[in-house]
């Protein structure tokens, strides 16, 4: 149809819960972009009080000194509200404001909106994989949980042009994985991809057919993840110290203390059937000395993994397989690595998991896979991925009209008709939303809007509305009134999560600051050329008054003089240094090229024509 | 690039695809004749096929215009292949279609004779096991009805593809037909129910 768009590979990104990773295809094969480490980026950012912003290991490592300014897992807030994560945040060190429809860190005393964190992360990402390519690359596929609702995908959007990216395309994790896998193994069949993360847990069914991956269902839990196995853990270890747990609670320090103690006992019983563990911390006046064992731990964390199993039931169910007719399961994600997790996996799917890929890094790869389908080099895969939530309208009496249900292969449009119930009415409200359930308030809302209708007797205007998702799972609504053509506007207002105002003014700051990067850096450039003409032309002043007029010279003394001047000042003005530099230039140019000539003429005197 | 068989989003002359200002007949698509029972398997490789194709990841265009474009045809065919795997959306297309290839038509919400006595019994049942939960029970329903589901739509798809090998057809028979199609979303109806309270037990 058309030519491909410039070479410029694009990268993969698996912005994670708990850690970053970006991969780049290259030479036949995905990689991980690494800088002489495991390529992991933390997704921890630090707010230091100087303005400056710490990002992954750094973060990481000046944790403990900033409790209430650093955040992590980010990415579990998007497209939550304040009201719905109620008291799962008395556990964070750090400060998270909001009512009903939003949510914002407070660090340093500003608020921080959960996309702008993940922000920070990315642009992070960006500058690692710039160095390590020596390539300055804006164009990126980035992924999310398949369970990912449009608000959260929108955010992840916003979050990624805001740290200067081009967003190709978004792509759900198990998918991105399946990729991975499909690519490594060249085999066929049908694969479940058990994707358990820091944060959030999917299961996707995909049915891989030459070289097509096709999503057959996909299910999951956006609050499900390693970071309830730690909280399960720090529950533990309260117990065996005797500690009540609204002891933690105002504690910022505490509760930093016993999450990593959590979270290295988790690591460590991955291989040990028993840890030993000792936290002092006499200045929170808690300590404890004991041993917490493999045993201890599955018991607190046995009906989480349950609850993803219920999923997977559902998934096959919604790919119409029985648990025998999976060839393949495969696991993703760092909390994968739990033993309990392997087993009851195996026992659920009667199958032994592969696991030929590292978990951490199999998402990554496979969004570089993704993003070198799409730079064009690679034509021989696709994917078909779905619609993870059913999305519908708001009818009478609060019921949810489906209009596109989940597990849909995408791109999807589907069209339905709605009319009016009052006579002479004007306008009638389109409630999208999103969710299995059968009432609005069950379902996520994703905005409202409003389509005029020509003033009819009730049941008589017919509206058309449609909801079409494109290739990145993105659902865009149009109506249309079929009797008097009218087009509506279709801008949805979310519901929940920033405003659009709010999201234009984080894209907008983000663009400013990058130009004042960039007028700064301009005008850095301006002063160091006009220092080097001023250094330059002051040299030979001498025999510039012996090759042209005296006043020429004479008006390059009084803009050498200005020069000075406004370098001595430190001059910001752009427009200003650029009068001088290019004013100078032109004065000088023909000094230069007299004095090249006198050179040359120099050079060329007592030696022999047959020389030259 | 081309296709090894006939769509109609397909123009064979320019090797292009082509965007209609209405949503194509889901069987020309595909390239398959009209008929109730067709190979699955010949749809899934044609499916394939015509997505490696039309699929937005395969087809980068960079102005609007060309995306809404692309996106249209790629959402054409996946809505196609969706509703054509879907046997009642089948049976319910090809009916209408003959009603209207034999200027007929007939009413969409008759049923068969003692049909709906029998299932105002069943409904009875249902509710009273909204409170008893009798699991085995409502597996009992809800194989049965599966199975009826199954038998009408089966019924149904074999005197549609003689209606369209060419019998002939009149009123009587076609509203017979329609009324039996119209079980098949009455046991929806019902297999819903099952299910939802099969999911509280």
């Amino acid at each position: 149809m058309s030519k491909e768009k410039s070479v410029e590979p694009i990268l993969g990104i698996d912005l994670g819960t708990t850690n970053s990773l970006v991969a780049l295809f290259e030479s036949d094969q995905a990689k991980i972009l690494k800088n002489n480490d495991d390529g992991i980026v933390p997704s921890v950012v630090t707010y230091l009080e100087n303005g400056e912003v710490l990002v992954g290991r750094e973060a990481l490592a000046s944790f403990s000194d900033h409790p209430e300014n650093t955040v992590y897992s980010a990415k579990r807030f998007f497209g939550k509200t304040y009201s719905e994560l109620g008291e799962k945040l008395d556990r964070l060190p750090f400060q998270v404001l909001g009512d009903e429809r939003s949510l914002k860190f407070k660090v340093r005393g500003r608020e921080v909106a959960p996309l702008e964190v993940s922000a920070e992360v990315l642009r992070s990402i960006r500058k690692r994989a710039n160095e390590i390519t020596g390539q300055s690359l804006r164009r990126a596929v980035i992924t999310v949980p398949a369970y990912f609702d449009d608000t959260q995908r929108q955010e992840t959007r916003i979050a990624a042009k805001v740290a200067g990216f081009e967003v190709e395309r978004i792509i759900n994790e198990p998918t991105a994985a399946a990729l991975a896998y499909g690519i490594d193994l060249q085999k066929e069949g049908k694969i479940a991809v058990y994707d358990l993360g820091g944060g959030t847990f999917d299961i996707s069914i995909l049915d891989l057919k030459d070289g097509i991956f096709k999503v057959l269902a996909t299910r999951g839990d956006t609050f499900l993840g390693g970071d309830d196995f730690d909280h399960a853990l720090v529950d533990l270890i309260l117990n065996k110290a005797g500690v009540e747990e609204t002891a933690i609670v105002n504690n910022s320090a505490l509760k930093i203390a016993l999450k990593f103690a959590a979270e290295e006992v988790k690591k460590r019983l991955s291989d040990k059937v028993e840890v030993p563990l000792s936290i002092k911390l006499p200045e929170q006046s808690f300590s404890y000395e004991g041993q917490i064992t493999r045993t201890e731990f599955e018991q607190n964390i046995r009906s989480l993994v349950k609850r993803s199993l219920r999923s997977c039931k559902t998934a096959l169910k919604d790919a119409g397989l029985g648990d025998d007719e999976i060839t393949q399961v495969v696991l993703v994600g760092g909390s994968t690595r739990v033993p309990l997790v392997r087993q009851m996996v195996q026992d659920y799917f009667e199958k032994k998991p592969y696991v030929g890929l590292n978990p951490d890094e199999v998402v990554a790869l496979g969004a570089a896979v993704q993003g070198q389908i799409l730079s064009g080099g690679k034509r021989d895969v696709l994917l078909l991925d779905v619609v993870p939530l059913s999305l519908g309208l708001e009818t009478l009496g609060g019921a949810v009209t489906k209009v596109l249900l989940r597990n849909t292969t995408i791109p999807v449009s589907a069209t339905e008709d709605f009319t009016t119930s009052v006579d002479n009415q004007t306008g009638i409200v389109l409630h999208v939303l999103q969710g299995e359930r059968e009432l609005v308030e069950d379902c996520r809302s994703l905005g409202r809007f409003n389509v005029k209708v020509p003033p009819m007797p009730a049941g008589l205007p017919k509206l058309k509305v449609t909801f079409t998702v494109d290739e990145n799972g993105m659902l865009r609504v149009d109506a249309f009134e079929d009797r008097s053509s009218q087009k509506a506007s279709i801008e949805i207002a979310p519901t929940i999560g920033l405003s659009h105002t709010e999201m234009e003014r984080i894209v907008e700051d983000s663009i400013e600051n990058a130009m004042d990067d960039f007028q700064l850096r301009m005008v850095v450039e301006l002063r160091n050329k006009a220092e080097r003409i001023v250094v330059a032309t002051e040299r030979v002043y001498d025999k510039a008054y012996k090759l042209m007029s005296r006043e020429h010279v004479d008006e390059i003394k009084v803009w050498v003089a200005k020069a000075k001047d406004a370098l001595k000042r430190g001059e910001k003005n752009q427009a200003a240094l650029e009068e001088i530099v290019d004013h100078l230039g032109d004065l000088t140019r023909p000094l230069a090229d007299l004095l090249f000539n006198q050179a040359t003429q120099e050079a060329l005197v007592g030696k022999t024509v047959s020389d030259v | 690039m081309g296709l090894t068989f006939r769509s109609c989003l397909f123009d064979e002359q320019t090797g292009k695809l082509q965007l209609k200002t209405r949503r194509p007949d889901v069987f020309e698509v595909f390239g398959l004749e009209y008929a109730y029972f067709f190979d699955s398997e010949l749809l899934e490789q044609r499916y394939l096929e015509l997505s490696k194709l039309s699929h937005p990841d395969h087809q980068r265009v960079k102005d609007e215009e060309s995306k809404k474009y692309v996106l249209q045809i790629s959402a054409w065919v996946n809505q196609s292949y969706q509703e054509l795997k879907d046997s009642l959306f089948r049976a319910e297309f090809l009916l209408s279609l003959i009603e209207k290839d034999n200027d007929l038509s007939t009413d969409s919400k008759k049923l068969p004779g003692t049909f709906l006595m029998d299932m105002l019994e069943l409904q009875e049942e249902l509710e009273e096991l909204a409170y008893k939960l009798d699991e085995n029970r409502l597996e009992e329903i809800e194989e049965q009805a599966e199975q009826s589901r199954k038998q009408s739509l089966k019924e149904v798809g074999e005197n549609l593809d003689l209606c369209l090998g060419g019998a002939s057809v009149d009123q009587a028979f076609i509203q017979t037909l329609r009324s039996q199609l119209n079980t098949v979303r009455y046991y929806d109806r019902i297999l819903g129910t099952v299910e939802e309270l099969l999911d509280k037990v």
